[in-house]
Parts: C-alpha cells; structure tokens; sequence
C-alpha cells in the first residue's frame, strides 16, 4: 500500500504539479499575510510590516522549491524541463536545428534500413524450437556427405527404437498447387511431405484450423494439407473458409486442415506441409523410394551414445535383411538439430548489421557535433552567466546534452518515416527484378522503433558530448570579462577544423567509386551486352533436380530420360524448335573450372568455363558449328568421352593449332579431375556476351558424362516471349517430374538480362544516394562552422568596412582559411584514391585486381576521368556551402553593428 | 535560548506537527506559531522547514489536508491528522518518553 500511495502522490505531483504549486502559492501568501498583521499589530506600519513579513519569511519560489523537492519528482520534472529548454533552443537556432535533424534523420533512416534489411537473415529460424536432447539421424559416410534414412528404414527405426521418443520423417518437395478448377492457375511452390507428428517441433499455433493428429487412420481416405500464411494469402486471399476446402497437389486432391502463421516455415520456408506415410512406396524397390529428413528426441535419462549404440544394432539387423541396399550402412550418425538447422551466419551478420549502423550514424553525429560546438560556444556567455548564479557542472553538460538529444530525437521521427518511404520505393523498384523485394517491408515493430530510439540517444550522445564537457570546463571570468571572438576560440580549433578534412576526404573517396562505377557501366558499353543471337528467341529456367528422388541419384539414364521427355513434349508446340539443357545460368553465366592438355605443356592447369550441356544447344539458339562436329545422343557415359569448345577457347589456349583431336583432363572447383581423357571433336561459335574482363573460353561436355544438379533449361522458339509457351513449359515441367523445382521463374534471355542490368542500375543509383548524402552531410557540417565563424566575427567585418575594406576583402578573409582546410580535405582524399590506380595497374608489384580486367580495356582513363569530376564536383560544393555565410557577412551595414554592442 | 535550536528541531518536527494537529485542525501559520508558543519562543519554525515536512507527511499518509475558511476569512489550507497518523503519534510519543528519559537517566546519574 505504501508504494501504491507513494505513486500515486507522485504521479499526482507530476500532473498536478500546476494546481498543487498554485495551493501552495495560496498558502505561503496567507503565511506572509499574517505574519505581516503580526507586525502590523506589533506597531509597524502596513508598508514595513509587508516588507519584514517577506523578508522573515525568506524567498517566496525558494521555499516553493525546497517544498517541490519533498514531492519526489525532481528527476522527472528537471527531465522534462530539460527537453522542454531543449526543444526552446531548436526554435532559437532555427537554421542549424534544421540541418542536424536532415542529418540525423538520413545517419538514422539508413541504419534502421540496414536493420530491417538484415533482419531476414537473422530471424532464419523457421519456427522450429530445438534442444539439446533433438537429434538429426542419418547414415554415416566417413565424410561430410549426407545420406538420409529412406522411408522403410524410417519406419523400422520408429517402430524399434526406444532411446529416442516418437520419430518425426519429413522430405522436402515442390507441389504444383491450384484450387480445384484453376488449373490454368497452376503455380509451384516449396513444401514437404511430413509424418503426422511433425508438428510437435513447435509451439507455434496454427492461425486457423489445427495441425496432423493421429498417425494413419486419417490418411486413409483423405490426405490432409497445412498451408502457410503466405499460400493461405496466395490461394484463399486470407479466407478462413480455407479451412475445411479441397487444394490440388501434383494432380492430387489435398483437405486443408489448418494454416501455420508465417513464423513457421521449418524446414526451409516451405509453404505447404503433406501429412504422409509414403504408403505408395510400400512394397517398392529400397533403392526407389524417398529419402527421409529423421528428427528424434533423446528419451529421458538416456544418452546420446546409448541411443547411437541401440540405432547401429538396428542398423545391423537390417544389413542382414536387406544386404542388397543396406550392407554399407552399419552406423547411424547424430547430430544435433541445433547445429543442423542453426543459422551459423548469424554472429556474422549481426556484427555486420550493428558496425555498419554505427558507422552510418558516426559520420551523422560528426556533423551534428560540428553544429552543437557552434551552437554552444554562441551560447558561451549564457553558461557563463549560469554559473556564476550557481549552476554546477553537471548541470551545464546536461543543457548541452539534452540539446544533442531533443535534436537526435527529431531526427529519429523523421528519419524513420524516411526509412519507411525509403524500403517502400526500393521494395517497389526491386520487385521488377526479383522476389527478393519481399524482405523490404518495414513495419513499425516495436523492436524497430526501439532501435530507432537507440540510435537517436546513440547519435544524441556522441554529438554532444564533447561540446558538453568542454562548455562545462570554459572558465567564467575569462569569458565573462572577454569578447564573444576570443571565448568562442576556445571551442573552434583544430578538432574541428579535422572532422572537416576528414568529411571532405571521406565524400571525396565516396564520389571517386560511385563515378568510376558509373563510367565502367557506361563508357565500357558494358550495359548493352552483345549476344550473337537474338535473346527474344531463347526462353529459360533453372531447374534444381535435387528435388526429385529419383534424378538425384545420378543416373545418367535417368537423366537422358528426363530430357527426352521434356524435349518430346516441348518440341514442334508453340512454335518451339530445339530444347537443351546447360549448366551455365541461363545460357548466360561460365561455370569456373580447369583444364590440362594431354601433350601440350602437360602439368599445366589452365583456367576455362567448364559446361555441361545437351546436344541440341546450338539449335536453340540457332548457330551452326565452326568446324568437326557438335556432341549427340551416341554420346553416353558408356562410349569415349568427346567435348566441343568454343572460339574464346580456341584463341586463347589453340593459337596455331587445330583443336580437334585434342585431349583434355578437366577438373571442376574443389572437384578431382576427371578420370578419362576428354577428346576435343569440334568448335562451337561463342555463346557468352563480350564483357570487359578477360575470358578463357569455354569446354562443353555431354551430360551424360557429366553429373550435374542445377541445370539451366533452354527453349529456342519463334516467339520465347509468349505466355503461352511459358506455361507450356511449366507444364511440361509438371508432367514429366513434378518434383523438379524451378528458381526465378520462366523467363526470355532479354527478360533476364534486363534483370540483370536493373541490379546494376539500382545498385549504381543506390551508390549515388550514397554519395550524395555523403557530400551533403559533409558540406552541412561545413557550412554550419563557417557561418558561426562569421558571426562572431560580425563586429570585427564592421569596423573594417566602416575603415575602408571592401566587401571583396570582407570575402578573402572569410574564405581563405576555410578553403585551405576543404584543399587539404581533397588533398587526403586524393592521396588515398591515388593509391587504387596503383593497385589496379601495377600487377607485377603485386597488384592483383589489373588482373581482371581485358588489356584492351582503359582503366587509367576511367580512373582519370572519375578523379578529375570528384575534385571539380567537391570544390564546386564546398565552395557553394561558404558562399551564403560569406555574401552575409560582406553585406554587414558597419554602422548597424558598431551601434550594437 | 531566543534562536531555534535547528539541530534539535529537525528530528522532531514531524512530531510536534503531528502533535499539534491532533486535537484541532490547524493550518501552517498556526502550526508555527503554537511551536513557538509552548516553547516560550525557544523553537521557531523556519518556513523552510515547515511547509516541506507538511507536504511529507501529507505523502507518507499521516496528515490529510482540506480547504477552510481562516480567521480572517481567507481561504487556506488545514491539516489534520489520520488514523495512521494517530497511530504514528502515538508510537513516536512513546519512543519520545522513553528516549528522552534514557537521556535524562544518563545526565543525572553518569
């Protein structure tokens, strides 16, 4: 009760503070009153009984206030004073107020979008909850290679095992997914197909509905289905009529029974959860039916070497029923689903995210100290005044302070509604280009506004700090009895005649690459890529084929299967005249790789693009062979292996010989070489676009010789661009192995490139947002100095005007010194750039990037030309930034100031 | 004695306060001048003592105050004592008894 009462009279205190001050008015007066009738009474007359009674009594708001500091609110009252007075010298300084809080609200608003920005990678837990008693079952190898549990051996695990609780199967797929009777609507999305007890990895709620519930009764008739939050919104438009309605899983018919908020996504983002016991394997070949995903969790009192021993028993028992697939896999391996599913960037990213935030408001509160060391060493005679009335130490840094944070404030307000309009118009350009856009949306979280206010306190600090202690250190009577010039000199000197240098450099610097990019995209020609056929014609898609179970065992007839069903499918329809598989992204990207010839210079690795490709690729894109002949169908991982190479290849590692012939050994990164000699059989035209970094040309190998996953699918038609034919190939896609994903959509090679040289641009115009604000900051801090200076001189200007100086001297006086300090700025900011050319040139003296670039290309003119605009573009600006505090003071009326002391 | 003993005082001016209070309500001129009254002008109240240390046991509970008319027929502010306050009284007079006589003990008899 007592603490109750206490908050209770201090909150009453607090916002009654101007009724209870007005009673107590009332009652010191009445106090007086009769203290002075006392007088009165006593013989004094009316006039000197008043004056005694006040004087007896002692100061009237002294009292008041010794009486206000039994109330309790003292801190809380002086805080809101505090902010109160600082809010009242924004208004007096009007100009700079301005200025800071631009500043601010940019250092603030960048750093709450690096916030949100990187908020995605961070929270990547998927909504799954594990201990240290979860674990990941899987086979062992001897090596960092996986190999999962496949289902009938899940289900003997499940059914014997008792060191572990009630396992959880899931395997990750895609679904292509409609309502029923939109099958032209027909989108693919990532899901898994789970056991009914997956659920149980989380204590997240479904929004709607419920999850899995008992194991196999259920699934008999129906199969059951838990979407997302996201597909709910995709499919349903958030209807809750969801719940109970029928969805079409690759051609199969799926109750919804449940929605998971978009916290949950385990295991990797998926969209859809399919409670499943693989019944439809029961029966099949061991070696053809799906691997499982295995999750257990460690039974109580139980260890996890006791747990091991009992799954490598039961491991054992079924290398003996089953020699023919399990003979190899005696030992189970545990791992911990902490570390498995862990996000093992995130320490990184974090560090990233925090640095860079506060390198961003670093350089804000750089500017806005340059504006508080202004603003407080005008005020030098005010504190001066204070503390000679009383004021103590702390008290003098908490004006100055509380200064730096009302202004830090402000900027904080504005500077995440900047972040909001900011993530809204990149979010909005990005999603031309690609999915990413997503990760942009700024809501205003609790965490985000919290973060906000850190960095406002943060920035308000660090600003003002320094300017605090040194206004709390000036000595009274120096500046009581001196003038404004030589008090305030205290606070202008080297410090700050350093952070301008160093603001000049740094915006120098930034200008410097944001040029350069520009004139690389630009002057090179790099943004309009030559391709020696018409990139309306081809349509493409990248293909993980990981996805589907039976592809990801390698076997090249499976593939060759693959592709001749698509290619069946594809043909002779819509206009489409070849299909081709490549490993090289979109027909556009080279794959690293290396070579070495058989008899010429034989230890020597070379450096080529290392493709894997179909045989139809050159009809895709309708060019013919240079010479020998293109790889085919007879080209199988039974007969001699062939390749064909390409131009680039040709000119750079053939000069004077004919390939055709040749053998290659090949080796792919962190990959053996291949086993067999490769024999050149012919030469392709180049397929890659020109680029200004060198090239080392290209060796293409049958697929059927070499494995790979991530294939890019190709279609040259008539008209790539028709949607028709788009969803044609989805289609086909679908029909032939549903499980196969495809990442970035179906696009043309136009389409893709114009994605590309988006990025480009947006990085380019997000690089000069960049460089913009760098200088723009850098020029308010300069023109905050400048103009304090000149004030302080105002009276000095007048009296030499009124002695015959002109205003151009006026202007010479004003300029020289501040010119001096912007060159010495661009003199560092040159020197630090000076060193980049020596880097790109020099590569024998151990420069490596002049490397990357064609020799042809003319990187010391790129570099020339960015320098020269930076130093014209920073002098220009920083000469424009002292120009209006300079014309002001060379337009001082002498007899105006004389006047005014 | 003719000046306040403050030393003295500044322990025990919550008592008096709650003291005098008890039997009338009395606002804050009154109060100092009863002080100084009983004591024979020994004690006087610095109105820089007075008015916080009313405010204090007005926030601790003890005294509770209400607007009245004064002798002179201006509105002004009495306090009177609560039930804790009572209750407060009573204890702190009995401590005071037993103090001040422990006291008394030692200068007589040490």
């Amino acid at each position: 009760m007592g603490l109750w009462r206490t908050a209770k009279y201090r909150i009453r205190a607090l916002f009654g503070a101007e009724r209870l001050d007005s009673e107590m008015d009332g009652e010191m007066r009445f106090h007086i009153e009769m203290l002075a009738r006392e007088y009165e009474a006593d013989g004094l007359d009316p006039k000197a009984a008043k004056k005694k009674a006040h004087v007896d009594f002692g100061g009237l708001e002294k009292m008041k206030e010794e009486t206000r500091d039994s109330w309790g609110t003292r801190v809380v009252v002086d805080l809101i004073r505090g902010f109160q007075f600082g809010l009242r010298l924004c208004l007096r300084y009007k100009s700079s107020s301005v200025l800071s809080v631009i500043v601010l609200s940019i250092g603030i608003g960048i750093s709450v979008v690096i916030y949100i920005a990187t908020a995605p990678f961070l929270e990547f837990s998927s909504g799954a909850e594990f201990d240290e008693r979860h674990l990941f079952l899987e086979w062992e190898t001897g090596s960092s290679n996986r190999k999962l549990l496949n289902s009938h051996d899940f289900k003997v695990f499940r059914e014997e095992v008792e060191s572990l609780g009630d396992l959880i199967g899931f395997q990750t797929s895609s679904g292509w997914i409609h309502l029923p009777g939109e099958r032209d609507e027909v989108e693919q999305f990532n899901g898994a197909f789970v056991t009914s007890n997956f659920f149980s990895l989380t204590n997240i709620t479904p929004l709607l509905g419920r999850v899995f519930l008992s194991r196999q009764a259920d699934f008999e008739k129906t199969t059951e289905i838990v979407i997302s939050d996201a597909l709910w919104n995709e499919l349903y438009s958030r209807d809750e009529a969801a719940v109970g309605s029928v969805v079409i899983v690759n051609d199969q018919e799926c109750v919804v029974v449940g929605v998971m908020p978009k916290e949950f996504g385990f295991p990797y983002s998926q969209k859809f959860w399919i409670a499943s016991e693989w019944k439809q394997f029961d029966g099949a070949r061991r070696d053809k039916i799906p691997n499982l995903s295995v999750i257990g969790k460690l039974t109580h009192g139980v260890s996890i070497d006791k747990a091991r021993l009992e799954l490598n028993t039961l491991a054992a028992n079924l290398a003996v029923s089953y020699p023919e697939t399990n003979e190899q896999l005696i030992r189970v391996r545990l791992s911990l689903c902490k570390v498995i599913y862990g996000n093992e960037g995130a320490g990184s990213i974090l560090v990233l995210r925090y640095a860079a935030s506060i390198l961003v408001l670093l350089v804000a509160c750089v500017n806005v100290f340059q504006v508080l060391v202004s603003r407080t060493a005008g005020r030098s005679h005010e504190l001066a005044v204070r503390c000679s009335l009383g004021a103590k130490r702390n008290h003098i840094m908490w004006q100055v302070v509380v200064d730096g944070l009302v202004l830090a404030g402000l900027g904080a307000l504005l500077g995440i509604g900047l972040a909001a309009v900011g993530l809204k118009v990149i979010s909005a350009y990005l999603s031309r280009f690609t999915t990413l856009s997503g990760m942009f949306d700024l809501s205003l979280e609790p965490r985000v506004i919290l973060f906000a206010g850190g960095a406002a306190v943060f920035s308000g600090l660090v600003a003002s700090l320094l300017p605090a202690w040194r206004a709390s250190k000036a000595n009274t009577f120096d500046v009581l009895k001196d003038d404004s010039k030589s008090s305030s000199s205290v606070y202008i000197g080297r410090l700050s005649k350093a952070i301008v240098i160093s603001q000049v450099a740094f915006s120098s610097l930034v200008i410097f690459f944001c040029l350069s990019f520009l004139f690389f995209i630009r002057a090179q020609g790099a943004d309009q890529l030559e391709l020696p056929y018409s990139e309306k014609t081809v349509l493409t898609a990248l293909l993980w084929l990981g996805a589907d179970d039976q592809l990801r065992k390698g076997d090249p007839q499976d593939l060759r299967q693959f592709y001749r069903e698509l290619d069946q499918r594809l043909t002779g329809n819509l206009g489409v005249y070849a299909v081709a598989l490549t490993t090289s992204d979109y027909g556009l990207g080279a794959n690293g790789g290396q070579f070495r010839f058989d008899d010429i210079d034989q230890d020597e690795w070379r450096d080529a693009g290392l493709e894997v490709v179909t045989p139809n690729l050159l009809k895709v894109y309708g060019l013919d062979m240079i010479s020998g002949e293109m790889i085919d169908d007879f080209d199988t991982s039974d007969s001699v292996p062939v390749c064909v190479v390409d131009e680039e290849f040709v000119a750079v590692h053939c000069k004077g010989v004919d390939p055709i012939g040749l053998r290659v050994k090949v080796k792919r990164w962190q990959k053996p070489e291949s086993a067999d000699w490769i024999t050149i059989v012919g030469v392709i035209p180049n397929l890659k676009p020109k680029t200004p970094f060198p090239s080392s040309g290209n060796i293409l190998v049958p697929y059927t010789q070499m494995r790979s996953w991530q294939p890019s699918l190709l279609v040259g038609a008539i008209d790539a661009g028709n949607s028709e034919l788009r969803r044609a190939v989805r289609e086909s896609l679908r029909n032939t192995a549903p499980s196969v994903q495809i990442f970035g959509g179906v696009q043309t090679v136009e389409e893709r490139l114009g994605v590309f040289f988006g990025i480009m641009e947006s990085s380019f115009k997000a690089g000069g947002v960049f460089g913009v604000s760098a200088l723009a900051v850098s020029l308010i801090g300069l023109y905050s100095i400048v103009a304090f200076t000149t004030a302080q001189r105002r009276k000095e200007f007048g009296i030499r005007m009124a002695v015959g100086a002109d205003k151009w001297g006026i202007a010479q006086t004003i300029l020289k010194p501040w010119v001096i300090t912007t060159a010495l700025g661009l003199a560092l900011g040159a020197l630090l750039i000076a060193f980049l050319p020596h880097l790109l040139l020099d590569s024998g003296a151990g420069g490596p990037m002049a490397s990357l670039f064609d020799e042809s290309f003319d990187l010391m003119g790129l570099v020339m030309k960015s320098f020269l605009l930076t130093v014209l573009i920073v002098c220009f600006a920083n000469l424009m930034s002292m120009i209006a505090p300079t014309w002001q003071a060379a337009r001082v009326n002498p007899m105006d100031v004389i006047r005014d002391e | 004695m003719k000046k306040s003993n403050a030393e003295l005082l500044h322990g025990t001016l919550e008592l008096l306060i709650l003291r005098l209070i008890r039997s009338k309500k009395r606002h804050g001129y009154e109060i100092a001048k009863q002080i100084q009254a009983f004591s024979k002008d020994t004690l006087v109240v610095g109105q820089g003592s007075l008015y916080p240390a009313l405010h204090r046991l007005e926030h601790k509970g003890l005294i509770q105050s209400s607007w009245g008319k004064s002798e002179t027929g201006r509105r002004v502010k009495f306090y009177e004592p609560t039930e804790s306050g009572a209750a407060q009284l009573k204890e702190e007079v009995s401590y005071w008894e037993e103090f001040s006589g422990i006291i008394n003990l030692i200068i007589r008899e040490g």
